[in-house]
């Protein structure tokens, strides 16, 4: 078994930096303020916008079963309180993806939305890869 | 319904011949994405630098921040499911400890996106870095993929 808690703690440092570049990327975008977000998503095209969430709705939602499912099959976690993260984390991905293409100039709604669902995103993988840290 | 569980391979010949295929695509991955990476970025130092850091002479621009950053993210993810499929069928088909080749794969998948941004900002020396741990995580990963090919 110690080569596979290697491997899988290569896979969670990988993970790691997979998100703070992806971060990086959005904070350079977006620079975390209402009207710079809406200044970047509101003027992109919907094919525009596909080509990005497309590959990460596959990517993110892998990962996000990657790393939750150890939850499921891991000694001592509390399944229930894991089965509410697990379901808060998949939405929080979904509603980050799909908020992007009702941002338009005037609404200030969806660009909270797609702020706050990315922010949450990433404290929620942070908070699962320094879990899994110290289950492994 | 049953599930017919086994760890053993040799005794179910449907999953040995989708490990088999899984490995083979992986390799063509791994192949074609050495020649991906000539083509885009460059696996000889000149070429490699040309195209981050631009040549005035030649009138060639350097490489968007972004797109770099767009190149290491993806880069990143690509390497880690990668490196992972091939590194667990490893330990579970080839029965030898494997500590240190595990270590210098993942090290120098992680290293090498890293050297990659640092090279953008400070030069040669990194961007060297970048294609020597690039080519090693790919031999090492290779290194696996035919280890397995040999004991399935």
């Amino acid at each position: 078994m110690p080569q596979y808690g290697l491997a899988l703690r290569y896979f969670f440092l990988m993970s790691t930096l997979v998100l703070l570049s992806g971060l990086w990327m959005f904070v350079a975008n977006t620079s975390l303020g209402l009207e710079e977000t809406s200044a970047y998503y509101a003027p992109k095209s919907f094919y525009g916008l596909l080509e990005t969430v497309s590959p990460h709705l596959f990517s993110m939602g892998v990962l996000i079963f990657i790393l939750t499912h150890f939850f499921a099959i891991v000694s001592g976690v509390a399944h229930e309180k894991f089965s509410l993260f697990s379901t808060l984390f998949f939405m929080v991905m979904l509603v980050a993806n799909v908020s992007g293409f009702f941002i338009t100039d005037s609404s200030i709604f969806f660009t909270l939305l797609k702020l706050l669902s990315t922010l949450m995103f990433s404290l929620f993988s942070f908070y699962a890869l320094y879990k899994l840290f110290k289950i492994t | 319904m049953k599930f017919l569980v086994t760890k053993e391979l040799s005794q179910n010949r449907l999953l040995r011949l989708q490990v088999l295929w899984l490995t083979a695509i992986l390799v063509l991955f791994l192949l074609t994405d050495v020649v991906l990476h000539h083509y885009k970025i460059g696996l000889t130092p000149s070429l490699a630098l040309e195209n981050i850091l631009g040549n005035e002479e030649a009138f060639i621009e350097p490489i968007l921040f972004s797109v770099l950053l767009e190149n290491i993210h993806i880069d990143l993810f690509i390497s880690m499911i990668t490196l992972m499929l091939l590194v667990v069928i490893f330990i579970r088909v080839v029965n030898k400890r494997k500590n240190k080749l595990i270590h210098v794969a993942f090290l120098s998948a992680v290293l090498a996106p890293l050297c990659l941004l640092l090279g953008y900002f400070y030069g040669a020396a990194f961007i060297y870095l970048w294609i020597a741990f690039f080519i090693l995580w790919h031999l090492t990963a290779l290194y696996f993929a035919f280890s397995i090919f040999r004991k399935l």
